[in-house]
């Protein structure tokens, strides 16, 4: 089963701690989000594998916007 | 902290920087007057400002205290006082996932060990500033939290507006300026779970009657301005109240964030003004146009193209400047 993360807000990604393949854990912190000075840390939702990563340091991302998916 | 060591504390705090000897305080109390100096010694190790001399034990500068009790009701409640922390950020966060702070409360310390700007770059804060993170529990989507960053800056700017009669301005975002040197910094983090916000934090950072200019040269302080020690407390109180009575409207069913931004833009200086704002892979430049109702900045590019701006440093450039 795969979960998708998604991007709870438009803003940029400051920081991706996480590699393809990689196991991560429940509310693993994998991704961090900046606007308007707030980050939001993104987490894990499951136990599982990192099978895909569709984001980098610097880029854009729009609300909604498929950031990763755990297996 | 124990019941006896709290009841010193509020004892002194009362004293109004006036020396009250040990035995005084030892009868006051129900202990005796070696107690009372164990106790008292260990609040000064701890980083409390307590003086020891003939005379009895006295707080230094009372008015500015920190302590929760020199709050008024329904503040002192909300407030979570620290002589020292790593950063208020952290343990704000911890607090509120242990959900252990209410709504509004207050982490507050004299000096942060470790305390951080934006993307982990370090943030002197000496004693003698006002170091302090606010915990929301917001009950609007994530998209809206902008709207809070943008009330606690407008609601600082007002603070120090009709405390002190200080000419200051927000610098898109956040920033507080008074004239072109910088008196606050804030910044947020916010943490999330499908949608929902669970916790919204935000710290800031004051410089009140500390000397920030040998660690950050465009910095002032309050007092560097003022000539003149002010109160820490009357600051925070204020802010309170005026950043309380907007998350107040914000969390109000009927909220329009047009209601917020309205009055974030009578505080702001940035609008009209040629700016650079830096990101860590680019750097714009133009003229601020405007700041939209999503907390956006909207900029006049060199070729005459309107730009959104949502993250980056934002910098006032000086005629000067290299184009």
């Amino acid at each position: 089963m795969a979960e998708d993360v998604l991007s709870p807000l438009a803003g940029k990604i400051i920081a991706v701690n996480i590699e393809q393949g990689a196991d991560v854990e429940e509310d693993e912190e994998i991704l961090i989000i900046e606007a308007m000075k707030m980050e939001t840390p993104i987490y894990a939702p499951c136990d599982g594998k990192v099978a895909e990563i569709k984001v980098k340091e610097g880029d854009e991302v729009e609300e909604d916007d498929l950031l990763a998916v755990i297996e | 902290m124990s019941d006896l060591k709290q009841q010193i504390l509020q004892t002194l705090l009362n004293g109004n920087g006036e020396s009250i000897s040990g035995d005084l305080l030892g009868k006051k109390l129900g202990v005796s007057r070696v107690a009372v100096w164990k106790h008292v010694k260990t609040l000064m190790e701890s980083g409390h400002t307590i003086t020891s001399s003939a005379k009895g034990y006295a707080m230094v500068d009372p008015d500015d205290s920190l302590l929760p009790y020199g709050f008024p009701k329904g503040i002192q409640e909300r407030i979570r006082y620290y002589p020292t922390l790593g950063s208020t950020m952290d343990q704000a966060r911890e607090l509120a996932q242990r959900s252990t702070i209410p709504h509004m409360g207050v982490v507050v310390a004299e000096e942060q060990t470790s305390g951080r700007g934006r993307l982990n770059r370090q943030w002197i804060s000496s004693r003698g500033g006002l170091w302090f993170t606010i915990v929301l529990f917001p009950k609007i989507p994530p998209t809206l939290s902008y709207i809070y960053n943008f009330a606690a800056s407008l609601s600082l700017s007002e603070t120090l507006g009709q405390l002190f009669n200080l000419d200051v301005s927000v610098k898109w975002p956040n920033d507080i300026l008074a004239g072109h040197s910088k008196l606050c910094g804030l910044l947020s983090e916010m943490e999330t779970r499908s949608d929902m916000i669970c916790f919204l934090i935000i710290g800031i950072g004051i410089n009140v009657n500390n000397f920030p200019k040998a660690d950050e040269p465009g910095a002032v302080s309050i007092r560097e301005i003022l000539g003149r020690k002010v109160s820490r407390r009357d600051i925070l109180t204020r802010f309170c109240d005026t950043f309380g009575d907007t998350v107040k409207q914000i969390d109000a069913p009927d909220f329009n964030p047009s209601a917020v931004m309205h009055r974030y833009r009578k505080h702001t200086s940035t609008i009209g003004k040629m700016v650079r704002i830096e990101t860590f892979n680019r750097t714009d430049t133009g003229r601020a146009l405007d700041i939209d109702d999503s907390g956006a900045l909207l900029i006049e590019t060199p070729e005459g193209m309107t730009q959104k701006v949502i993250y980056g440093d934002c910098f006032y450039k000086s005629p000067d400047d290299p184009q």
